[in-house]
């Protein structure tokens, strides 16, 4: 065996190497392997389909969770002018319950809803739920303090 | 995308864009004026004639020679029947078009909602008596070096929004811009990242910010769309994602940190 052939030889066990690596790595990446699967009926591994699924279905509710908690906030700002107040609080707490990702949207309208209640327990109560469960920096800290001074003092007032 | 590039350029002419077009047809521009003039070329022999017709559909469907984007826009809103108090969602080319339409045409559409939407004039007054509002929300990557390092579509014409309004007295600008996030990042498909071959953080934060950014974006709309049911809203959403931090008004822009905005919740 001349010099020349033992060069490629040696070419050729690291190109295999190098490529069983790779690709066994892309074999093993679960992920790559599952959007194959996805694409493919004949591979209808659910190990393979579960995780992408999941991604795709906290999407899909997130989103779903999200158009139907902004049509409650709308459905109550219609009722709150149509001097439903009864109405427009039901229709926010369930834009509340419905969606978690916007609940410093709907909360805040909650506790207005309260207010034109003048049920400023329920109100004080919500605002408190806002600051120890949302991540507020100091701006919200503050804003929602303020609502519950003016709750407090409406409150009092309500009582005299 | 090069060829929808060329058709905004030639409908859309900015002084850069004109010496780049002057480039572009320079001699040929003849050419383009015999294709597009049905007397000439009905006179061909065949089969040139067939060739030159073909050669018309062709410019005019791949490469938008010969077509008006704006004429466009105005039969796409026209199919929709009539419009009434609507938002409009425009990404990208579509951004001008659709302006343009409706300065030549009052449609009653109270929002234009704009992701990453390039103009040649961002000064442009947009006469309509309905706009309320136009909103441009842009990434961070500007720049051609930001963005072929990073990945990135290379936009050209993307800056904040001045437009104006004479027609409607509060007429409002509103630019947004989210920090890391790209071109098509308004849609989002977990599919695009179920390739984890050799995956990173950063591949993981990418998807993250893809995915943050089309929620913010649905979250933009809805919040537009009900502040035509109760006025303050929008300035309200902005105030609320103040107050986590997710926003800061700075120089007239909301900058956005996606790391703090809304992401999926489990199903």
């Amino acid at each position: 065996m001349n010099l020349k052939k033992i060069i490629l030889l040696i070419f050729i066990v690291i190109a295999l190497a190098t490529g069983s690596v790779h690709t066994v790595n892309y074999f093993n990446s679960k992920p790559h392997a599952y959007s194959k699967a996805l694409l493919s009926p004949a591979m209808p591994d659910p190990l393979f389909k579960a995780p992408l699924q999941d991604d795709q279905n906290s999407y899909d509710q997130t989103v779903q969770n999200l158009n139907t908690g902004w049509e409650n906030i709308r459905l109550g700002n219609r009722l709150t002018r149509e001097g439903d107040l009864e109405g427009a609080l039901a229709a926010y707490k369930k834009a509340y319950e419905v969606d978690p990702g916007n609940r410093l949207m709907s909360g805040d309208k909650l506790i207005e809803a309260y207010e034109n209640l003048k049920l400023y327990d329920e109100a004080i109560s919500m605002v408190d739920e806002i600051i120890s469960t949302q991540p507020l920096v100091e701006y919200g800290i503050q804003r929602f303090n303020t609502i519950r001074a003016r709750l407090l003092a409406a409150k009092n007032a309500s009582q005299k | 995308m090069i060829a929808n590039g060329i058709d905004w350029l030639g409908d859309f002419k900015t002084l850069e864009s004109q010496f780049v077009l002057t480039l572009l047809e320079g001699p040929s521009a003849p050419l383009f004026d015999i294709l597009n003039n049905d007397s000439i070329v009905s006179k061909f022999p065949e089969p040139l004639k067939s060739y030159c017709i073909q050669l018309k559909i062709f410019l005019s469907q791949y490469l938008g020679v010969g077509n008006n984007l704006v004429e466009e826009a105005i039969q796409e809103l026209d199919l929709k029947g009539p419009i009434e108090d609507g938002i409009a969602f425009v990404h990208s080319g579509a951004t001008a078009p659709l302006l343009t339409a409706l300065k030549v045409k009052p449609y009653d559409i109270n929002t234009v909602l704009i992701y990453e939407g390039p103009h040649p004039n961002y000064y442009d007054n947009i006469s309509n008596p309905n706009l309320h509002r136009v909103i441009h929300v842009l990434g961070s990557n500007h720049g051609p070096a930001n963005s072929v390092l990073e990945g990135d579509s290379m936009v050209p014409f993307l800056n904040y929004a001045h437009f104006s309004n004479t027609a409607y007295a509060d007429f409002d600008v509103i630019n947004v811009e989210i920090k890391g996030a790209f071109h098509n990042d308004y849609s989002y498909n977990p599919s695009d990242y179920a390739d984890h071959t050799f995956w990173d953080e950063k591949k993981a934060e990418r998807q993250r910010i893809n995915r943050r950014t089309n929620l913010f974006m649905r979250d933009l709309y809805q919040a537009a769309l009900t502040e035509e049911t109760q006025a303050g809203d929008l300035k309200r959403f902005f105030d609320l994602l103040t107050s986590t931090g997710a926003a800061v008004y700075q120089n007239g822009i909301w900058k956005i940190d996606p790391n703090k905005l809304r992401d999926t919740t489990a199903a």
